[in-house]
């Protein structure tokens, strides 16, 4: 009988789904990055929908998560979702810890979790995602494994590479880890052991009362061609089902699965001593049944959580449509360029500030791919609408100009694909060169570090009264962020990026094609 | 060589000999001259028209060979430039092949264990792979090292300087029995040229230090304090402009040439030359030489011009 596979299967899909992005969150050596462990975020939802919404790019992943739910409700939660399965993990933990877990059926907070989903939803169409950023249960487990879990990783690797060195084995090499505000921390954290309580003592709470994805495939499971269901003439009246059920959605008594709230981990089945519990057509010509599955009380709910989330999105569309026109981005350089107008740099192929403050759900995957790891989380440099979401930070590298990993590993649509010769052209900020501060002038030596690490020659050195002083052609710029990093003033960098709101295009360096030139000596010339 | 001969060049040695205390000491008297390299009489070999393995050959060959240098059981470290993640042909790193060149002759000279690095400007990992150095000295037999954290670097007094009195330099320079330069000749935005004494940035940590306080002065400084048992200059593909990195492949000019040295200064000037340009121009040289750390004037060295 296939119920008897069905949880093996799904504790098998699972582990690949979690190991897998795992992995890619803290691989330091981002051997694992391959386009087929990349190609399995596009499954997630939340980013899914970000990029339908955000891009307007349809996504495949996305219409399969709505398909599988429609026909077999909410599978998703304990396959796909890595945060899922994070706390299975957990509740394996307290199953160990406190013996054979009893769950008990417990009433669903239905109201409580429609009103996390409209909030998320009201707050995203009133133009923050800090909620779904928050929430999204995706970008939570990106959060955790990079900012709780990397640095385990790294500090056991960096551990290793001081042996090694002292060995002088150089085998392993020290791996710099200095990308994680401290408030990204703290609330990461906090979050992080909210969730492992929910999840130690009340299984999937966090699932059927805060998700904001959870509660939209409960939406959706609702009307499922298939549900999970009692079959009254071969249930033992054993309840052996209704103990193991992480969701607390099985009342035995009542012969009731409450289906919104079930996660589809299938232990129910593989605990039945029967085959009492089994997928049954929803739609099925049957005599109305009785309680269990026409709950009046439970109907209510659901038209008053389908209320509440129309009422929501009109309140948000209502208030943004009200709101005073936001002040146009700072587009417009001022004349006299200084720190506290430097703005926030945002990562290639971000497009403008807007598109990625509006579509990146702050998962953390472009930080964990940045080869020079220039991409950091920043806390509320965006304000406290894009909290967390990630920013360029050159204090201590800038970005490759031939890179464009972090474009490619986006699953929200935040950061768009960028070929080599396309990104090379992308300017994300403007080099400013304050001449007050600079070494050439201040300590009259020769200096020219800016210059030297200047892909494109934007700021070259010219001879100016005997010495020579760094001279910025904008238009050159690609805003990597070479010339700051590499800038020895100090307290403060004589050249550095103002961001541009709007990434530009800047200028490509003048190429002729020439053939080889030879000067190969004839005599040498001493 | 007759016995009158013989008899002369004894009187001029003796007569040198007791004549150099009245000047200063020995030691300072022969630390700015360039020692004849190896079993050779000659102060610099210059090689035109090869491909840089085989240049590298040809300059060996008329040293006598690198076991001149290298002792069996030695630990060489060979410092290319990889400063850049940028592929060979564009001329930012040191030729690969020339690196692993260099490493093959080591290893039949007998050393124990041949190690590269650098301590590079781009990500390190990028500009080890893109540069080809990585893959020519692993497959040459090398160990790569990495120069990216400053754990590696151990805290040096630089005697007798005016601008350095410090620097943290790489351990494994520290600990090698022979150290071989190999920078690649280059345009340069913050020295106008990068050669042999630039090159020795490579085995620093903290180089905004020199950029704050007279750049040239500390390269000049440094060259005393750290002196390689051997400078190979690769100056097969050279970056005419837009130097240290380079914008394009327009910026690279083929010379298919080799300089080999013990002096620095030596070495540097005639690349200076090769260059197009005058050594005095280039400040740290010029100091270099004033401070007697290698000799300037080509005209009085004993060069081995060798086209292949």
């Amino acid at each position: 009988m296939m119920y008897k596979y069905l949880k093996r299967i799904r504790v098998g899909v699972s582990v690949v789904f979690f190991c897998a992005l795992l992995l890619l969150f803290i691989d330091i050596s981002n051997v694992s990055r391959v386009p087929f462990l990349v190609s399995l975020t596009s499954l997630q939802f939340i980013p899914a929908v970000m990029t339908v919404l955000r891009v307007g790019a349809p996504v495949a992943g996305l219409i399969a998560v709505v398909v599988l739910t429609l026909l077999a409700g909410r599978v998703y939660c304990s396959s796909i979702c890595p945060l899922g399965t994070l706390q299975d993990g957990v509740i394996a933990l307290s199953r160990w810890k406190r013996g054979p877990r009893k769950f008990r059926y417990h009433k669903a907070f239905t109201v409580v979790h429609y009103a996390f989903l409209g909030a998320t939803v009201f707050f995203f169409i009133a133009g923050s995602v800090m909620l779904v950023d928050l929430l999204d249960p995706y970008s939570f487990f990106g959060r955790i494994a990079y900012t709780l879990v990397r640095p385990g990783v790294v500090g056991s690797n960096n551990a290793l590479a001081w042996v090694s060195d002292r060995l002088h084995l150089y085998l392993v090499y020290a791996v710099p880890f200095h990308t994680v505000a401290g408030g990204v921390f703290v609330v990461t954290a906090a979050m992080a052991g909210i969730l492992f309580w929910m999840a130690y003592f009340h299984g999937r709470l966090f699932c059927n009362s805060v998700c904001p994805t959870g509660a939209v495939l409960r939406l959706l499971s609702r009307v499922s061609l298939f549900k999970l269901a009692f079959d009254p003439g071969e249930c033992k009246d054993c309840s052996l089902c209704e103990k193991i059920c992480k969701a607390e959605c099985i009342d035995y008594k009542k012969r009731d699965v409450d289906f919104g709230r079930c996660v589809s981990c299938y232990n129910c089945i593989d605990s039945c001593p029967s085959i009492g519990i089994h997928y049954t057509f929803r739609y099925a010509k049957k005599p109305v049944a009785p309680a269990s599955t026409a709950n009046p009380k439970r109907r209510d709910v659901l038209k008053q959580s389908a209320a509440l989330l129309a009422a929501a999105a009109s309140a948000a569309t209502l208030y943004r449509a009200n709101a005073e026109p936001s002040a146009p981005p700072a587009a417009e350089q001022p004349a006299q360029p200084t720190y506290d107008k430097r703005g926030v740099v945002t990562p290639p192929g971000s497009r403008s500030r807007d598109h990625f403050t509006s579509a990146c759900t702050s998962c953390y995957l472009c930080i964990a791919a940045c080869p020079p790891q220039v991409i950091a989380p920043s806390f509320l440099d965006y304000g406290l609408t894009g909290m967390f979401q990630p920013k360029m930070d050159y204090s201590h590298a800038y970005c490759a100009y031939e890179c464009t990993v972090c474009t490619s590993v986006c699953p929200s649509g935040a950061l768009l694909p960028l070929s080599k010769p396309e990104k090379k052209e992308v300017q994300l900020g403007r080099a400013k060169f304050i001449k007050e501060d600079c070494i050439v002038i201040t300590k009259k030596t020769d200096c020219g570090a800016c210059s030297e690490h200047c892909p494109t020659k934007a700021v070259r050195m010219v001879k100016t009264d005997g010495l020579f002083l760094p001279k910025m052609e904008e238009d050159l710029c690609v805003g990597c962020g070479a010339c700051e990093h590499a800038c020895p003033t100090t307290p403060r960098k004589a050249i550095f990026v103002q961001a541009s709101p709007v990434h530009g295009k800047a200028t490509k360096p003048v190429q002729k094609i020439v053939e080889e030139k030879k000067e190969i000596p004839v005599e040498f010339p001493f | 060589m007759n016995r009158k001969d013989f008899f002369k060049k004894s009187m001029y040695a003796a007569f040198g000999a007791s004549a150099l205390p009245a000047f200063g000491s020995y030691a300072e008297a022969f630390a700015g001259m360039a020692a004849p390299m190896g079993s050779s009489p000659y102060d610099l070999v210059a090689v035109k028209g090869g491909e840089p393995d085989v240049m590298f050959d040809k300059a060996m060959e008329a040293l006598g060979g690198i076991k001149q240098f290298v002792k069996k059981g030695a630990k060489v470290v060979v410092k290319p430039n990889i400063g850049w993640d940028v592929s060979p042909e564009r001329g930012a790193n040191t030729n690969p092949k020339l690196v692993a060149q260099i490493i093959k002759h080591c290893y039949a000279a007998g050393a124990k264990q041949v190690t590269v690095f650098d301590h590079t400007c781009d990500d390190w990992k990028g500009a080890y792979a893109n540069s080809g150095v990585e893959r020519a000295a692993k497959d040459a037999g090398a160990r790569v090292a990495p120069g990216n954290t400053e754990s590696y670097y151990q805290k040096v007094t630089v005697p007798n300087t005016s601008k350095l009195p410090n620097a943290k330099i790489h351990e494994l320079i520290l600990e090698s029995d022979v150290f071989i330069n190999v920078p690649v000749l280059k345009n340069h935005s913050s020295t106008k040229l990068t050669v042999s004494m630039k090159n020795l940035m490579g085995i620093v940590w903290d180089r905004g230090e020199w950029h704050r306080n007279d750049l040239h002065q500390c390269i000049a400084d440094f060259a005393a304090y750290k002196k390689p048992t051997l400078n190979i200059v690769d100056a097969y593909t050279v970056m005419r402009n837009n130097g240290p990195r380079g914008v394009s492949a327009e910026d690279i000019v083929t010379m298919k040439s080799l300089l080999v040295s013990t002096d620095m200064v030596a070495i540097d000037a005639a690349a200076t030359k090769l260059f197009g340009w005058e050594p005095a121009d280039i400040r740290h040289i010029r100091i270099a030489a004033e401070q007697k750390l290698g000799r300037m004037d080509l005209a009085q060295l004993n060069i081995k011009r060798i086209s292949v």
